[in-house]
């Protein structure tokens, strides 16, 4: 595994072999979409997913991470901890707590100082979600954001601006993948 | 420094005669340093008694009072809530260690009548 490599896990659909990821990098999963497998990190900013988090086995090992204000009300359970500092959050106008579980887990990869972020399952649908996303972006220049998406024709141009940001489809991660 | 186990500190004041006590005084005073070597033996004791996961007393002298590190957060809640039982108080804060950063960050205790809070 390649410590400057980091895969973050959106709520959206993700057809690609979760265990493979795991063998590739660390891996941040946002909220509990995803729990048929255990990772080493999971971000939260709901109560309730929270909730159904620490009552889920898969989770007994994962360093979830809250923003200080949900951190307070389940302090007494050891998988939580806090959120760090995050220096995007800024960009975007929102507070920590106001961001989605896949905001904060993009940022965190970023304070992780990883070189190269891989976005499986990132839901760009919403619109809220798609602004705060390219605030993000906008704002990072050391890491490399790929976002992976099923194999598509039809191409994306919203990144297009963005010199750290490619859009590739699951073939093209697993050249990557299998290269590393 | 604890081991990277010890995710939260708290400290359990001394008893009302030994607080607020200089290093001065208390080398003129042995009875009060037997008194708190006692105070800090039986919280271990009821520590070993009470506590499901691993702990640690700190041997370092605090002018506040015994210094514990503990595992669990339930065990940590237990400890706080029983306070009554063992007739001692603990000082309303409380640290926990973050495994991603490795900051001690400190919060304040707050007890409410449903059982405690953190602010």
């Amino acid at each position: 595994m390649n410590p400057e490599n980091c895969v973050v896990i959106g709520p959206a659909v993700l057809q690609y072999d979760k265990d493979a990821l795991l063998a590739f990098a660390d891996v941040i999963l946002a909220g509990n979409a995803h729990k048929t497998n255990e990772v080493p990190y999971a971000t939260v900013s709901s109560e309730t997913r929270l909730q159904d988090m620490l009552n889920s086995p898969v989770f007994r090992n994962t360093t979830i991470l809250a923003p200080d204000s949900l951190y307070r009300k389940y302090v007494f359970f050891e998988q939580i901890d806090c959120l760090p500092s995050l220096p995007a959050v800024k960009n975007t106008g929102k507070k920590t707590d106001e961001l989605s579980e896949q905001s904060l887990a993009l940022m965190l990869a970023q304070w992780m100082d990883k070189k190269h972020i891989y976005l499986f399952g990132y839901d760009i649908e919403n619109l809220d979600e798609r602004a705060v996303l390219l605030s993000i972006m906008g704002s990072n220049n050391f890491a490399h954001i790929y976002y992976v998406r099923k194999p598509n024709p039809s191409k994306i141009r919203l990144f297009d601006s963005y010199e750290n940001v490619s859009v590739i489809d699951y073939k093209q991660f697993d050249k990557i993948r299998n290269a590393k | 420094m604890p081991n990277n186990n010890y995710k939260y500190h708290m400290t359990v004041r001394w008893p009302a005669t030994c607080r607020n006590r200089s290093y001065e005084i208390l080398k003129e005073r042995p009875d009060l340093v037997e008194q708190m070597n006692h105070f800090r033996q039986k919280v271990d004791r009821v520590c070993k008694l009470i506590l499901r996961k691993g702990y640690r007393v700190d041997s370092n002298h605090d002018l506040q009072g015994v210094n514990i590190w503990l595992e669990s957060g339930q065990d940590v809640y237990d400890f706080i809530i029983r306070q009554p039982e063992f007739e001692w108080e603990i000082v309303p804060e409380l640290s926990t260690v973050n495994r991603l950063t490795g900051e001690l960050r400190k919060w304040e205790i707050v007890y409410t009548p449903s059982g405690i809070t953190i602010a």
